[in-house]
Protein backbone atom coordinates (compact mmCIF):
# COMPACT_ATOMS: atom_id res chain seq x y z
CA UNK A 1 0.00 0.00 0.00
CA UNK A 2 1.41 3.48 -0.91
CA UNK A 3 1.45 6.31 1.36
CA UNK A 4 -1.07 7.92 0.47
CA UNK A 5 -3.63 5.49 0.60
CA UNK A 6 -6.24 5.27 3.03
CA UNK A 7 -8.00 2.09 4.31
CA UNK A 8 -11.33 2.97 5.03
CA UNK A 9 -13.73 0.05 6.69
CA UNK A 10 -17.53 0.10 5.13
CA UNK A 11 -19.63 -1.65 7.08
CA UNK A 12 -20.61 -4.44 9.36
CA UNK A 13 -23.04 -1.66 9.85
CA UNK A 14 -24.10 0.61 7.42
CA UNK A 15 -27.29 2.41 6.18
CA UNK A 16 -27.05 0.56 3.03
CA UNK A 17 -26.54 -2.62 3.83
CA UNK A 18 -29.62 -4.89 5.02
CA UNK A 19 -27.02 -6.80 6.85
CA UNK A 20 -23.66 -7.18 8.72
CA UNK A 21 -20.58 -7.13 6.11
CA UNK A 22 -17.29 -4.84 6.32
CA UNK A 23 -15.43 -4.28 3.31
CA UNK A 24 -11.90 -2.96 4.24
CA UNK A 25 -11.61 -0.53 1.17
CA UNK A 26 -8.06 0.78 0.12
CA UNK A 27 -8.71 3.83 -1.13
CA UNK A 28 -6.12 6.42 -3.42
CA UNK A 29 -8.38 9.91 -3.12
CA UNK A 30 -11.28 8.66 -3.89
CA UNK A 31 -11.04 6.19 -6.41
CA UNK A 32 -11.17 1.75 -4.63
CA UNK A 33 -7.81 0.27 -5.37
CA UNK A 34 -8.21 -2.71 -3.22
CA UNK A 35 -10.93 -3.99 -1.38
CA UNK A 36 -10.79 -6.92 1.53
CA UNK A 37 -14.22 -8.28 2.27
CA UNK A 38 -15.17 -9.87 6.26
CA UNK A 39 -17.70 -12.12 7.63
CA UNK A 40 -18.08 -13.87 10.30
CA UNK A 41 -20.57 -11.31 12.16
CA UNK A 42 -24.12 -13.39 11.74
CA UNK A 43 -22.03 -17.25 11.62
CA UNK A 44 -24.72 -19.36 13.71
CA UNK A 45 -23.04 -22.86 13.18
CA UNK A 46 -26.30 -24.16 11.32
CA UNK A 47 -24.13 -26.60 9.17
CA UNK A 48 -23.53 -28.17 12.94
CA UNK A 49 -27.01 -28.01 14.01
CA UNK A 50 -28.01 -30.36 11.02
CA UNK A 51 -25.93 -33.28 12.19
CA UNK A 52 -28.35 -32.53 16.27
CA UNK A 53 -31.78 -32.91 14.25
CA UNK A 54 -33.16 -35.49 12.42
CA UNK A 55 -33.61 -35.25 9.03
CA UNK A 56 -36.67 -33.97 9.08
CA UNK A 57 -36.80 -31.49 11.29
CA UNK A 58 -33.75 -29.79 9.69
CA UNK A 59 -36.05 -28.80 6.93
CA UNK A 60 -37.38 -26.30 9.62
CA UNK A 61 -33.43 -25.45 10.01
CA UNK A 62 -32.25 -24.75 6.74
CA UNK A 63 -35.46 -22.67 5.85
CA UNK A 64 -33.98 -20.15 8.84
CA UNK A 65 -30.89 -20.08 7.16
CA UNK A 66 -32.28 -16.93 5.47
CA UNK A 67 -35.96 -16.33 5.00
CA UNK A 68 -35.85 -14.42 1.57
CA UNK A 69 -34.70 -18.04 0.25
CA UNK A 70 -36.41 -20.09 2.11
CA UNK A 71 -38.26 -22.26 -0.17
CA UNK A 72 -35.14 -22.93 -2.55
CA UNK A 73 -33.14 -23.71 0.67
CA UNK A 74 -35.86 -26.39 1.62
CA UNK A 75 -36.32 -27.24 -1.46
CA UNK A 76 -32.33 -27.71 -2.22
CA UNK A 77 -32.20 -29.79 0.80
CA UNK A 78 -35.26 -31.83 0.35
CA UNK A 79 -34.45 -32.62 -3.20
CA UNK A 80 -31.15 -33.70 -1.42
CA UNK A 81 -32.41 -35.95 0.99
CA UNK A 82 -35.01 -38.00 -1.27
CA UNK A 83 -31.73 -38.54 -3.63
CA UNK A 84 -30.13 -40.21 -0.63
CA UNK A 85 -33.55 -41.53 0.17
CA UNK A 86 -34.13 -42.92 -3.42
CA UNK A 87 -37.43 -40.82 -2.79
CA UNK A 88 -39.59 -40.46 -6.18
CA UNK A 89 -42.11 -37.25 -5.13
CA UNK A 90 -45.46 -37.30 -6.83
CA UNK A 91 -45.62 -34.98 -9.75
CA UNK A 92 -48.41 -32.43 -8.73
CA UNK A 93 -45.03 -31.83 -5.68
CA UNK A 94 -42.90 -30.72 -8.07
CA UNK A 95 -45.35 -28.71 -9.51
CA UNK A 96 -46.34 -26.76 -6.34
CA UNK A 97 -42.53 -26.41 -5.85
CA UNK A 98 -42.20 -24.47 -8.97
CA UNK A 99 -45.02 -22.17 -8.11
CA UNK A 100 -44.04 -21.44 -4.62
CA UNK A 101 -40.21 -21.07 -5.64
CA UNK A 102 -41.38 -18.54 -8.30
CA UNK A 103 -43.02 -16.46 -5.77
CA UNK A 104 -40.56 -16.33 -3.76
CA UNK A 105 -37.97 -15.33 -6.43
CA UNK A 106 -40.70 -12.63 -7.81
CA UNK A 107 -40.70 -11.23 -3.68
CA UNK A 108 -36.53 -11.38 -3.88
CA UNK A 109 -36.29 -9.71 -7.05
CA UNK A 110 -38.85 -6.92 -5.66
CA UNK A 111 -37.05 -6.51 -2.26
CA UNK A 112 -33.71 -6.23 -4.21
CA UNK A 113 -35.09 -3.66 -6.43
CA UNK A 114 -36.57 -1.49 -3.80
CA UNK A 115 -33.40 -1.54 -1.96
CA UNK A 116 -31.51 -0.84 -4.89
CA UNK A 117 -33.68 2.11 -5.28
CA UNK A 118 -33.52 3.37 -2.14
CA UNK A 119 -29.35 3.05 -2.37
CA UNK A 120 -29.21 5.22 -5.11
CA UNK A 121 -31.90 7.80 -3.78
CA UNK A 122 -35.13 7.03 -5.42
CA UNK A 123 -37.22 7.09 -2.31
CA UNK A 124 -41.00 6.56 -4.35
CA UNK A 125 -39.67 3.99 -6.36
CA UNK A 126 -38.35 1.81 -3.28
CA UNK A 127 -42.46 1.84 -1.85
CA UNK A 128 -43.61 1.33 -5.26
CA UNK A 129 -41.66 -1.97 -5.64
CA UNK A 130 -42.09 -3.03 -2.27
CA UNK A 131 -45.92 -2.44 -1.92
CA UNK A 132 -46.00 -4.77 -5.56
CA UNK A 133 -43.75 -6.94 -3.37
CA UNK A 134 -46.76 -6.84 -0.82
CA UNK A 135 -49.11 -8.18 -2.89
CA UNK A 136 -47.32 -11.25 -3.69
CA UNK A 137 -46.89 -12.12 -0.03
CA UNK A 138 -50.28 -11.95 0.19
CA UNK A 139 -50.57 -14.54 -2.08
CA UNK A 140 -47.77 -16.50 0.06
CA UNK A 141 -50.28 -15.83 3.44
CA UNK A 142 -53.35 -16.71 1.50
CA UNK A 143 -51.44 -20.45 0.13
CA UNK A 144 -49.43 -21.47 3.07
CA UNK A 145 -50.37 -19.31 6.01
CA UNK A 146 -47.13 -17.32 6.39
CA UNK A 147 -45.87 -14.24 4.22
CA UNK A 148 -41.59 -14.89 4.14
CA UNK A 149 -41.13 -18.30 6.02
CA UNK A 150 -44.03 -20.20 4.27
CA UNK A 151 -42.34 -23.82 5.67
CA UNK A 152 -44.14 -25.32 2.41
CA UNK A 153 -40.98 -27.99 0.94
CA UNK A 154 -40.95 -31.35 2.83
CA UNK A 155 -39.08 -34.23 2.33
CA UNK A 156 -41.82 -36.33 0.29
CA UNK A 157 -43.34 -33.29 -1.49
CA UNK A 158 -45.46 -30.37 -0.14
CA UNK A 159 -46.99 -29.39 3.33
CA UNK A 160 -49.52 -28.12 1.35
CA UNK A 161 -51.97 -28.52 -1.96
CA UNK A 162 -53.24 -25.46 -4.10
CA UNK A 163 -57.04 -25.72 -4.98
CA UNK A 164 -58.47 -24.43 -7.96
CA UNK A 165 -59.60 -21.49 -6.48
CA UNK A 166 -56.50 -20.93 -4.96
CA UNK A 167 -54.84 -21.19 -8.54
CA UNK A 168 -57.40 -19.30 -9.94
CA UNK A 169 -57.06 -16.06 -7.76
CA UNK A 170 -53.08 -16.74 -7.92
CA UNK A 171 -53.42 -16.15 -11.81
CA UNK A 172 -55.84 -13.09 -11.07
CA UNK A 173 -53.52 -11.68 -8.93
CA UNK A 174 -50.39 -11.84 -11.32
CA UNK A 175 -52.64 -9.84 -14.04
CA UNK A 176 -52.86 -7.31 -11.55
CA UNK A 177 -49.19 -7.53 -10.42
CA UNK A 178 -48.03 -7.60 -13.67
CA UNK A 179 -50.23 -3.79 -14.84
CA UNK A 180 -48.57 -2.71 -11.88
CA UNK A 181 -44.73 -3.99 -12.13
CA UNK A 182 -45.28 -2.40 -16.13
CA UNK A 183 -45.43 1.23 -14.61
CA UNK A 184 -42.60 0.58 -12.26
CA UNK A 185 -40.70 -1.61 -15.12
CA UNK A 186 -40.96 1.62 -16.95
CA UNK A 187 -38.88 3.55 -14.61
CA UNK A 188 -36.24 1.80 -14.11
CA UNK A 189 -36.28 1.26 -18.21
CA UNK A 190 -36.48 5.26 -19.10
CA UNK A 191 -35.42 7.30 -16.08
CA UNK A 192 -32.35 9.18 -16.70
CA UNK A 193 -31.19 9.54 -13.01
CA UNK A 194 -31.20 5.91 -12.70
CA UNK A 195 -29.04 5.01 -16.27
CA UNK A 196 -26.56 7.83 -14.76
CA UNK A 197 -26.22 6.33 -11.28
CA UNK A 198 -25.62 2.59 -13.35
CA UNK A 199 -25.15 2.88 -16.52
CA UNK A 200 -21.06 1.62 -17.05
CA UNK A 201 -20.46 1.43 -12.97
CA UNK A 202 -18.59 -1.37 -12.16
CA UNK A 203 -18.19 -3.78 -15.63
CA UNK A 204 -17.76 -7.46 -15.24
CA UNK A 205 -16.71 -8.66 -18.33
CA UNK A 206 -18.12 -12.03 -19.58
CA UNK A 207 -14.72 -13.96 -18.97
CA UNK A 208 -13.69 -12.72 -15.48
CA UNK A 209 -17.23 -13.34 -13.76
CA UNK A 210 -16.72 -16.83 -15.27
CA UNK A 211 -13.44 -17.26 -13.92
CA UNK A 212 -14.23 -15.58 -10.31
CA UNK A 213 -17.25 -18.14 -10.26
CA UNK A 214 -19.99 -15.84 -10.74
CA UNK A 215 -23.66 -17.49 -10.56
CA UNK A 216 -27.29 -16.45 -11.38
CA UNK A 217 -27.58 -12.70 -12.32
CA UNK A 218 -24.51 -11.45 -11.75
CA UNK A 219 -23.16 -14.18 -14.38
CA UNK A 220 -26.40 -13.48 -16.67
CA UNK A 221 -25.87 -10.01 -16.61
CA UNK A 222 -22.55 -10.25 -17.73
CA UNK A 223 -23.74 -12.73 -21.18
CA UNK A 224 -23.04 -15.79 -18.86
CA UNK A 225 -26.13 -18.04 -19.73
CA UNK A 226 -26.08 -20.22 -16.68
CA UNK A 227 -29.48 -21.14 -14.68
CA UNK A 228 -29.57 -24.24 -12.69
CA UNK A 229 -33.36 -24.29 -13.52
CA UNK A 230 -32.09 -25.66 -17.04
CA UNK A 231 -31.52 -29.02 -14.90
CA UNK A 232 -34.80 -29.53 -15.05
CA UNK A 233 -35.38 -30.33 -11.01
CA UNK A 234 -38.79 -30.38 -9.55
CA UNK A 235 -41.21 -29.59 -12.78
CA UNK A 236 -38.52 -26.93 -14.71
CA UNK A 237 -37.91 -29.84 -17.17
CA UNK A 238 -41.41 -29.69 -18.29
CA UNK A 239 -41.60 -26.10 -18.82
CA UNK A 240 -40.66 -23.78 -21.39
CA UNK A 241 -37.92 -20.92 -20.61
CA UNK A 242 -35.01 -19.72 -21.44
CA UNK A 243 -32.69 -17.95 -19.15
CA UNK A 244 -32.84 -14.26 -19.35
CA UNK A 245 -29.39 -12.93 -20.81
CA UNK A 246 -27.61 -9.65 -20.75
CA UNK A 247 -24.61 -8.25 -21.72
CA UNK A 248 -23.62 -4.77 -20.76
CA UNK A 249 -22.38 -6.78 -17.02
CA UNK A 250 -22.54 -3.43 -15.09
CA UNK A 251 -25.04 -2.48 -12.36
CA UNK A 252 -27.78 -1.32 -14.59
CA UNK A 253 -27.41 -4.99 -16.38
CA UNK A 254 -27.16 -6.74 -12.61
CA UNK A 255 -30.51 -4.24 -12.38
CA UNK A 256 -32.41 -4.99 -15.23
CA UNK A 257 -31.90 -8.61 -15.53
CA UNK A 258 -34.01 -8.94 -11.98
CA UNK A 259 -36.51 -7.03 -13.65
CA UNK A 260 -36.87 -9.15 -16.59
CA UNK A 261 -36.63 -11.88 -14.23
CA UNK A 262 -39.87 -11.31 -12.52
CA UNK A 263 -41.95 -11.46 -15.61
CA UNK A 264 -40.06 -14.46 -16.33
CA UNK A 265 -41.56 -16.00 -12.88
CA UNK A 266 -44.95 -14.85 -13.04
CA UNK A 267 -44.84 -17.13 -16.33
CA UNK A 268 -43.26 -19.92 -15.00
CA UNK A 269 -46.32 -19.41 -12.76
CA UNK A 270 -48.61 -19.44 -14.84
CA UNK A 271 -46.79 -22.43 -16.88
CA UNK A 272 -46.95 -24.82 -13.93
CA UNK A 273 -50.70 -23.89 -12.77
CA UNK A 274 -52.10 -24.46 -16.05
CA UNK A 275 -50.16 -28.12 -16.60
CA UNK A 276 -50.32 -28.66 -12.81
CA UNK A 277 -51.37 -32.32 -12.98
CA UNK A 278 -54.11 -34.49 -10.46
CA UNK A 279 -53.09 -36.70 -7.92
CA UNK A 280 -51.22 -36.59 -4.52
CA UNK A 281 -48.71 -33.98 -3.35
CA UNK A 282 -46.85 -35.78 -0.92
CA UNK A 283 -45.32 -39.32 -0.44
CA UNK A 284 -44.33 -40.79 2.88
CA UNK A 285 -40.62 -40.93 3.55
CA UNK A 286 -38.98 -44.27 4.48
CA UNK A 287 -35.91 -45.23 5.67
CA UNK A 288 -32.63 -42.98 6.78
CA UNK A 289 -30.14 -40.98 4.30
CA UNK A 290 -27.03 -43.06 3.62
CA UNK A 291 -24.58 -41.74 1.16
CA UNK A 292 -22.96 -38.63 -0.61
CA UNK A 293 -25.05 -36.61 -2.66
CA UNK A 294 -24.49 -32.98 -4.16
CA UNK A 295 -28.12 -30.94 -4.65
CA UNK A 296 -27.78 -27.80 -6.65
CA UNK A 297 -30.98 -25.07 -7.22
CA UNK A 298 -31.30 -21.58 -8.96
CA UNK A 299 -32.14 -19.35 -5.93
CA UNK A 300 -32.87 -15.72 -6.51
CA UNK A 301 -29.57 -14.87 -6.50
CA UNK A 302 -27.84 -17.71 -7.97
CA UNK A 303 -26.86 -21.53 -7.89
CA UNK A 304 -27.05 -22.68 -4.23
CA UNK A 305 -25.02 -25.91 -3.98
CA UNK A 306 -26.03 -28.55 -0.97
CA UNK A 307 -23.75 -31.58 -0.05
CA UNK A 308 -25.13 -33.87 1.92
CA UNK A 309 -23.77 -36.68 4.07
CA UNK A 310 -26.11 -39.60 5.71
CA UNK A 311 -24.63 -42.78 7.22
CA UNK A 312 -27.95 -44.56 7.86
CA UNK A 313 -29.36 -43.09 10.74
CA UNK A 314 -31.76 -40.15 11.16
CA UNK A 315 -29.62 -37.53 11.27
CA UNK A 316 -27.33 -36.40 8.77
CA UNK A 317 -23.53 -37.24 9.18
CA UNK A 318 -22.58 -33.42 7.53
CA UNK A 319 -24.02 -30.59 5.69
CA UNK A 320 -22.69 -28.09 3.76
CA UNK A 321 -24.08 -25.25 1.51
CA UNK A 322 -22.70 -22.54 -0.64
CA UNK A 323 -25.05 -19.81 -1.47
CA UNK A 324 -24.74 -17.73 -4.30
CA UNK A 325 -23.04 -14.62 -2.43
CA UNK A 326 -20.25 -16.61 -1.12
CA UNK A 327 -19.40 -17.26 -4.62
CA UNK A 328 -19.58 -13.66 -5.28
CA UNK A 329 -16.76 -12.61 -2.91
CA UNK A 330 -14.53 -12.65 -5.47
CA UNK A 331 -16.49 -10.96 -7.85
CA UNK A 332 -17.58 -8.10 -5.56
CA UNK A 333 -13.74 -7.49 -4.62
CA UNK A 334 -12.55 -7.18 -8.83
CA UNK A 335 -15.63 -4.95 -9.47
CA UNK A 336 -15.20 -2.43 -7.05
CA UNK A 337 -11.57 -1.80 -7.54
CA UNK A 338 -11.04 1.28 -9.60
CA UNK A 339 -14.45 2.45 -8.82
CA UNK A 340 -15.81 5.72 -7.21
CA UNK A 341 -15.97 5.46 -3.44
CA UNK A 342 -19.74 7.32 -3.85
CA UNK A 343 -20.68 4.40 -6.52
CA UNK A 344 -19.63 1.31 -3.82
CA UNK A 345 -22.99 0.98 -2.13
CA UNK A 346 -24.94 0.39 -5.17
CA UNK A 347 -21.72 -1.57 -6.54
CA UNK A 348 -22.11 -3.79 -3.32
CA UNK A 349 -26.37 -3.94 -3.76
CA UNK A 350 -25.79 -5.25 -7.38
CA UNK A 351 -24.95 -8.34 -6.31
CA UNK A 352 -27.89 -8.67 -4.27
CA UNK A 353 -26.02 -9.85 -0.73
CA UNK A 354 -27.34 -12.21 1.45
CA UNK A 355 -24.99 -12.83 4.37
CA UNK A 356 -27.02 -14.80 6.57
CA UNK A 357 -26.97 -17.45 3.91
CA UNK A 358 -23.32 -16.39 3.07
CA UNK A 359 -22.28 -17.17 6.79
CA UNK A 360 -25.19 -19.96 7.95
CA UNK B 1 -24.15 -41.08 -5.72
CA UNK B 2 -22.34 -38.19 -6.49
CA UNK B 3 -21.72 -38.37 -10.61
CA UNK B 4 -18.67 -37.23 -11.90
CA UNK B 5 -16.53 -38.34 -9.01
CA UNK B 6 -13.36 -38.22 -9.23
CA UNK B 7 -10.72 -39.80 -6.46
CA UNK B 8 -7.45 -38.64 -6.29
CA UNK B 9 -4.21 -38.25 -3.78
CA UNK B 10 -4.06 -34.82 -2.66
CA UNK B 11 -1.22 -34.34 -4.44
CA UNK B 12 -2.45 -35.06 -7.55
CA UNK B 13 -5.37 -32.71 -6.85
CA UNK B 14 -3.86 -29.76 -8.18
CA UNK B 15 -2.40 -30.94 -11.99
CA UNK B 16 -5.85 -32.27 -12.35
CA UNK B 17 -7.69 -28.47 -11.54
CA UNK B 18 -5.47 -27.22 -13.88
CA UNK B 19 -6.92 -29.40 -16.69
CA UNK B 20 -10.30 -28.81 -15.82
CA UNK B 21 -9.25 -24.60 -16.26
CA UNK B 22 -7.93 -25.63 -19.44
CA UNK B 23 -11.21 -27.14 -20.15
CA UNK B 24 -13.18 -24.66 -19.15
CA UNK B 25 -14.62 -25.42 -15.82
CA UNK B 26 -15.91 -22.91 -13.22
CA UNK B 27 -15.03 -23.52 -9.60
CA UNK B 28 -17.96 -24.11 -7.83
CA UNK B 29 -16.65 -25.12 -4.05
CA UNK B 30 -14.68 -26.73 -1.88
CA UNK B 31 -16.79 -29.04 1.02
CA UNK B 32 -14.68 -30.48 3.96
CA UNK B 33 -16.31 -33.84 5.99
CA UNK B 34 -14.31 -35.40 8.82
CA UNK B 35 -14.77 -39.34 8.78
CA UNK B 36 -15.13 -41.67 12.16
CA UNK B 37 -11.01 -42.49 11.67
CA UNK B 38 -10.32 -38.77 11.82
CA UNK B 39 -9.35 -38.48 8.63
CA UNK B 40 -10.42 -35.71 6.35
CA UNK B 41 -12.60 -35.70 2.71
CA UNK B 42 -12.52 -33.00 1.00
CA UNK B 43 -14.30 -32.38 -2.34
CA UNK B 44 -13.36 -29.47 -5.13
CA UNK B 45 -16.69 -28.75 -6.80
CA UNK B 46 -16.40 -27.58 -10.41
CA UNK B 47 -19.10 -26.93 -13.54
CA UNK B 48 -19.47 -26.66 -17.12
CA UNK B 49 -22.67 -26.54 -19.10
CA UNK B 50 -24.21 -27.08 -15.85
CA UNK B 51 -22.76 -30.07 -15.76
CA UNK B 52 -20.68 -31.25 -11.99
CA UNK B 53 -17.07 -32.54 -12.09
CA UNK B 54 -15.74 -33.80 -8.48
CA UNK B 55 -12.39 -34.41 -7.34
CA UNK B 56 -12.23 -35.81 -3.63
CA UNK B 57 -9.14 -36.45 -1.52
CA UNK B 58 -8.71 -37.96 2.14
CA UNK B 59 -5.95 -36.47 4.42
CA UNK B 60 -4.95 -37.16 7.53
CA UNK B 61 -6.40 -34.80 9.90
CA UNK B 62 -3.25 -31.69 10.77
CA UNK B 63 -1.63 -32.36 7.04
CA UNK B 64 -1.17 -29.51 5.25
CA UNK B 65 -2.69 -29.86 1.73
CA UNK B 66 -1.54 -27.47 -1.82
CA UNK B 67 -3.95 -24.41 -2.18
CA UNK B 68 -5.45 -24.60 -5.81
CA UNK B 69 -6.33 -20.91 -4.91
CA UNK B 70 -3.70 -19.63 -7.43
CA UNK B 71 -5.07 -21.74 -10.04
CA UNK B 72 -8.98 -20.34 -8.90
CA UNK B 73 -8.66 -17.64 -7.24
CA UNK B 74 -12.54 -17.94 -6.31
CA UNK B 75 -10.74 -21.03 -3.82
CA UNK B 76 -9.18 -18.88 -1.31
CA UNK B 77 -12.64 -18.05 0.41
CA UNK B 78 -13.47 -22.17 0.39
CA UNK B 79 -9.71 -22.64 1.61
CA UNK B 80 -9.81 -20.17 4.28
CA UNK B 81 -13.24 -21.91 6.00
CA UNK B 82 -12.18 -25.20 5.83
CA UNK B 83 -8.88 -24.30 7.18
CA UNK B 84 -11.09 -22.62 10.16
CA UNK B 85 -13.17 -25.52 10.67
CA UNK B 86 -11.45 -29.13 10.41
CA UNK B 87 -8.06 -30.22 10.98
CA UNK B 88 -6.36 -29.51 7.36
CA UNK B 89 -4.69 -26.36 6.25
CA UNK B 90 -3.41 -25.22 3.01
CA UNK B 91 -0.08 -23.88 1.76
CA UNK B 92 0.18 -21.18 -0.70
CA UNK B 93 -3.22 -19.50 0.07
CA UNK B 94 -3.27 -16.30 -2.07
CA UNK B 95 -5.68 -14.73 0.54
CA UNK B 96 -4.63 -15.68 4.05
CA UNK B 97 -7.46 -14.63 6.67
CA UNK B 98 -4.97 -15.97 9.48
CA UNK B 99 -7.83 -17.94 11.18
CA UNK B 100 -10.36 -15.15 11.22
CA UNK B 101 -12.75 -15.64 7.84
CA UNK B 102 -15.84 -16.74 9.70
CA UNK B 103 -14.77 -17.84 13.31
CA UNK B 104 -14.93 -14.88 16.03
CA UNK B 105 -11.46 -14.54 18.24
CA UNK B 106 -11.89 -17.05 21.13
CA UNK B 107 -13.80 -19.33 18.97
CA UNK B 108 -12.72 -23.59 19.49
CA UNK B 109 -10.21 -24.01 16.58
CA UNK B 110 -11.30 -26.89 13.91
CA UNK B 111 -14.67 -27.11 15.16
CA UNK B 112 -15.62 -29.69 12.89
CA UNK B 113 -12.42 -32.16 13.13
CA UNK B 114 -12.49 -34.88 14.81
CA UNK B 115 -13.49 -35.62 18.94
CA UNK B 116 -13.82 -31.57 19.27
CA UNK B 117 -16.23 -31.09 22.06
CA UNK B 118 -17.65 -27.46 22.83
CA UNK B 119 -18.54 -27.01 25.87
CA UNK B 120 -21.90 -25.34 25.85
CA UNK B 121 -22.09 -21.63 27.28
CA UNK B 122 -25.53 -20.78 28.78
CA UNK B 123 -26.46 -17.12 28.94
CA UNK B 124 -27.44 -14.87 31.82
CA UNK B 125 -30.57 -16.61 32.71
CA UNK B 126 -30.22 -20.36 32.77
CA UNK B 127 -30.95 -21.98 35.85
Amino acid sequence: MQNNNIVLPFGPQHPVLPEPLQIKLVLEDERVVDAVPGIGYVHRGLERLIEKRDYMQSVYVVERICGICSVMHAQAYCQGVEALLGLEIPDRAKYLRVIWAELHRMHSHLLFLGLMADAFGFESLFMQCWRIRERILDIMEQTTGHRIMVSINTVGGTRRDLTPDMQKHILNELKNIRDEFEKVDKTFKNDLTIAHRLRGCAPLDKDKAYELGCVGPVARASGIPQDMRKLGYAAYGELDFEPVVLHDSDCYARTMLRVLEIYQSMDLVRQAIEKLPDGEYYVKPKGNPDGDVISRVEQPRGEVYYFLRGDGGKNLKRMRLRTPTFAHLPSLVEMLKGQLLSDVPVIILSIDPCISCTER
Amino acid sequence: MIDNLEILNDTDVAARVHELKDQGYRFVTMTGCTNDDGTVDIFYSFDKDCKLCTLKTTVEAGKTIRSISDIYLAAAFAENEISELFEVKFSGLVVDYGGHFILADGAPSSPFGAGVIIERKDGNNAK
